[in-house]
């Protein structure tokens, strides 16, 4: 772009003054006191308008509040490849108060192509950065490469400020993994291996303590079965008790059978029928006999035969085998039973009831255990449970970490790739451009990844400002064009210089005269100074 | 005319607290035995004669008294209804406990080997809890049903069409239970419901699980209700949907979302297709590609639904839309950045994506406590 010319109503001392401006070297040689700088500030101005607030001292805005009171303002007309446009402000107390108003020279009539934020549209750095590189006022040495200017030298393919946002992005890389960290006892990878390291052993447990339950349950269930089998073995010995005590026969019946103190044969009841038959027969003698002795002879044979049948019978009587152990009398039986079945079975009872009541004893334990044992396992479980999503979320967090860090890793890498890529073109001008200034070879610059320039003095890598003053400000206008070239690889932007070489010696004057004659192909340069000596 | 009710896998007393929180898992424990309370009611309102329990009545050997004690009453307040229980592979033993010493005398188990019993006339009620003697063809042909009878058999396994059943995944030989006079093979074990021909004679149907207990099973959940005649050898059976809550599973393609209140929209539309309200449970499953834009955080979108829902849980399958083409000639920091991440070949693949959505948010200054994880979950 090109400045064609500008009117400066007032700002400063400088009121009513117009400038035409060279299109390629325009020189303004005027003594000091002539306002050279204020030029200067005046068309930083146009472009970035007025810092500050002119309440305070120290503000451009108060440095420039116009000497003889008047409205602080102007015009300028610039040259873009848009077209050709005219910007004229005014500024007031404030910043609200100013104004601003931009013409299409073409057509004369207003027009929004730029905002008030004309500088940083059309050269699309912040102020800072624009001072650091077009436009300079004083020393060129202090020239530091902003972040803005930074992220301008790229290619023309780039419209983000990536390397403004480069900061920030490791600023919040570095958070989240603070955040995750392993290493902080408030990270969150630490307290779930912590809580972990805490549920572990209560998560072992659980094999353990399923087999204490299943051996318990089958415990239970064997004591269970063993009951049923004494409760029915103890309802059978009371129904017999029971039984027992309603057959026992009373006192009285067993006085009716005569107690028979011998086991023979002869109370064997099997005995009585021979003496019934031979009383029969002896009856049959006797009814025989009467008529005998009454002198009836007939009945003498029927006699003899009762005789013979007494003897018979009495013989058959006395001829049987003895009789084999006497079966105890129903009597003795019952009087022998009571006592000892009675007490036999009151005592298996009073076993089994025993057994039982400990059996219950052992049940009612066992149930406490249960409780006890379902209660720790579930607390097993829960931890188990626990335990195996803390291992899922830490295998997640954990590569969560890792992506943090190799996301940051290769942000710095692409950062350095980045720089490099436009580092060595940008030392490359800057060597040209300095020795061309200076008409001799550079020394060994080097620059680093922010694009300062730095010097090799004594083995080791030292900035500018270990230079003479006049190489410094060498090395730092060498720098300015260096980051044009860099910044505006197409349509170059003016360069306001003022007075950059009233520090240097005459040979080393003559060289940048010189330089600057031949630089003003390139860029236009406004060049200011107070001495004809210096006028390229 | 007799009127069975036939279910399977209660698993009362089940823990739950896997993906639930503790209140949560509490308060659906209530739900199934609640379920099961009402299953009973339902029973005694339609004048059934029985109940068929068919395996995993509760959710393992362990249970608590105060369930035992429920389950138990609910039993014996209705003794005119018949409540045959067969132990499953989870609740094998659990009458054991010492909380079922008193048991409802119309409560009527099973043992290893088959039992019968007779519920009125002409029908007869086999089971027989899984054991190793289901391996031996002995075992199987101790199961003799009279064929002029009705005969139901309660078993608690998966059938299987093979001839070596895998004991040890709790298979049951088909081929050993068809032709042999069986009207209706009650099943339980499988938590979906699911019926089919066993032979000539007869059918096999599992019920399914009365209450769903997680994502993994969607679907109708409740009870088989069978009309059986014996006098004329019918049997017909219906399904009954019975559950409190229902489960779904959908998937949700966010590809063409660029927001998140557009993700947002997305999912509710879907769940509002498949009637998911706020009784149920929904998972939600993201599928197709996150827009760049997009950090990959979706813990807004499960807090902005989940009070909608009794539970809903995110599950995040959406794979990064980067395009790295599109770096290729790019000259910032940002084409730096990626090509350099492209190039290093000792980050996994699946790590790559991530590490380039990372970096770039980041150099967009968002700062987000999350990357963009697949299979994450949000819950």
């Amino acid at each position: 772009m090109k400045l064609i010319s500008c009117t400066i109503d007032n700002f400063g001392k400088l009121h009513d003054c117009h400038c035409r401006f060279d299109p390629d070297l325009h020189v303004t040689a005027e003594e000091n006191g002539w306002g050279k700088t204020t030029l200067a500030a005046f068309l930083l101005a146009m472009f970035y308008g007025l810092d500050g607030d002119s309440r305070r001292k120290d503000s451009l805005r108060s440095r420039y509040r116009p000497w003889n009171g008047g409205i602080c303002g102007g015009r300028l007309v610039f040259e873009t490849g848009a077209g050709r446009f005219r910007v004229e402000r005014t500024f007031g107390e404030r910043p609200r108060q100013d104004t601003f108003t931009l013409y299409d020279e073409r057509t004369g009539l207003e027009t929004g192509r730029y905002s008030a934020d004309l500088g940083r549209e059309i050269f699309g750095i912040d102020r800072e950065s624009f001072c650091n590189t077009v436009f300079t006022s004083g020393s060129a040495g202090d020239t530091a490469p902003t972040a803005g200017i930074q992220a301008r030298i790229r290619t023309p393919f780039a419209d983000t400020d990536d390397l403004s946002d480069y900061e920030a992005a490791l600023h919040i890389l570095d958070r989240q993994r603070r955040s995750l960290g392993t290493g902080r006892s408030a990270g969150r990878i630490r307290r779930l291996e912590e809580e972990f390291s805490r549920l572990s052993g209560t998560a072992a447990r659980q094999a353990d303590l399923e087999e204490a339950y299943r051996q318990l349950l089958d415990e239970i269930r064997e004591r269970k079965r063993a009951g049923a089998v004494l409760q029915a073995r103890r309802e059978a010995l009371t129904a017999s008790l029971r039984g027992m005590q309603t057959e026992a026969p009373p006192a009285a019946a067993s006085e009716a059978v005569p107690a028979s103190p011998s086991v023979s044969g002869r109370d064997n009841p099997g005995r009585r029928l021979p003496p019934a038959l031979t009383l029969f027969c002896l009856f049959l003698l006797l009814i025989c006999l009467i008529p005998v002795f009454q002198g009836n002879l007939l009945f003498l044979l029927p006699a003899a035969g009762a005789a013979a049948a007494v003897c018979i019978a009495y013989s058959l009587y006395r001829s049987q085998p003895d009789a084999p152990s006497p079966v105890p009398s129903r009597e003795e039986q019952v009087r022998e039973s009571p006592a000892e079945s009675l007490r036999q079975t009151t005592e298996a009872l009073r076993s089994v009831s025993l057994q039982l009541e400990d059996m219950a004893a052992a049940s009612a334990a066992s149930s406490l255990r249960i409780q006890t044992l379902q209660q720790e396992l579930d607390r097993a479980v829960r931890a188990r449970d626990r335990c195996a999503d803390i291992q899922k979320e830490l295998i997640m967090l954990r590569r969560q970490e890792r992506i943090l860090d190799l996301a940051a890793s290769h942000l710095q890498s692409a950062r350095d790739r980045f720089l490099s890529e436009i580092r060595d073109p940008f030392l490359q001008a800057f060597t040209h451009y300095y020795t061309e200034l200076s008409g001799e070879e550079a020394p060994c610059f080097e620059t680093d990844a922010d694009l300062r320039i730095l010097v090799r003095a004594g083995g080791q890598l030292r900035t500018t400002e270990v230079l003479s003053s006049g190489n410094r400000d060498l090395a730092g206008l060498a720098q300015r064009f260096a980051m044009l070239d860099a910044m505006y690889p197409a349509e170059k932007p003016f360069l306001v210089l003022d007075d950059p070489f009233a520090s240097m010696d005459d040979d080393r004057l003559r060289s940048c005269l010189q330089a600057i004659r031949i630089l003003s192909c390139r860029f236009q340069i406004l060049y200011f100074t107070c001495h004809y000596s210096r006028i390229p | 005319m007799l009127k069975i009710i036939h279910c399977a896998d209660l698993h009362l007393d089940s823990g739950m607290e896997t993906r639930l929180s503790p209140d949560r898992a509490a308060l659906r424990r209530s739900e199934l035995l609640a379920s099961f309370l009402r299953l009973v009611e339902f029973a005694a309102a339609e004048k059934a004669a029985a109940v068929l329990l068919c395996g995993d009545l509760f959710d393992r050997e362990r249970v608590s008294p105060s369930t035992a004690a429920a389950f138990c009453a609910a039993i014996r307040r209705h003794p005119q209804i018949l409540f045959f229980c067969l132990e499953g592979n989870h609740d094998r033993g659990v009458f054991s406990l010492p909380w079922f010493e008193d048991l409802p005398d119309n409560l009527l188990l099973f043992e290893e080997d088959w039992t019968v019993y007779t519920l009125g006339k002409g029908l007869r009620i086999f089971g027989a809890l899984q054991s190793s003697r289901f391996a031996s063809g002995d075992f199987w042909d101790l199961l003799t049903p009279d064929p002029a009878d009705m005969n139901l058999v309660l078993l608690h396994g998966t059938l299987t069409t093979s001839a070596h059943p895998d004991l040890s995944r709790d298979e049951i030989p088909l081929s050993r239970l068809q032709d042999r006079n069986i009207d209706y093979l009650a099943m339980g074990h499988i938590h979906a419901p699911k019926s089919g021909v066993l032979d000539s004679r007869g059918s096999f149907c599992y019920p399914g699980c009365l209450e769903p207990r997680g994502f993994d099973e969607p679907g109708p959940h409740g009870f088989v209700v069978l009309l059986i005649d014996p006098d004329m050898h019918s049997l017909s059976r219906r399904f009954v949907p019975f559950a409190r809550r229902r489960a779904f599973r959908i998937r949700t393609d966010i590809s063409g979302c660029s927001s998140v209140p557009e993700i947002i929209d997305q999912i509710r539309r879907n769940l509002e297709r498949e009637n998911c309200g706020p009784e149920d449970m929904a998972d939600v499953i993201l599928t197709g590609s996150l827009q760049p834009q997009l950090t990959g955080d979706m813990a807004p979108v499960l807090s902005a639904l989940r009070h909608d829902y009794f539970l809903l849980r995110l599950t995040d399958r959406s794979k990064d839309a980067f395009d790295a083409g599109r770096y290729a000639d790019d000259r910032s920091l940002r084409g730096y950045f990626v090509r350099s991440v492209l190039r290093d070949s000792t980050i996994e693949d699946r790590d790559r994506q991530a590490v380039i959505r990372c970096g770039l948010l980041a150099l967009q200054g968002e700062s987000t406590d999350l990357i963009h994880e697949t299979d994450q979950l949000y819950d």
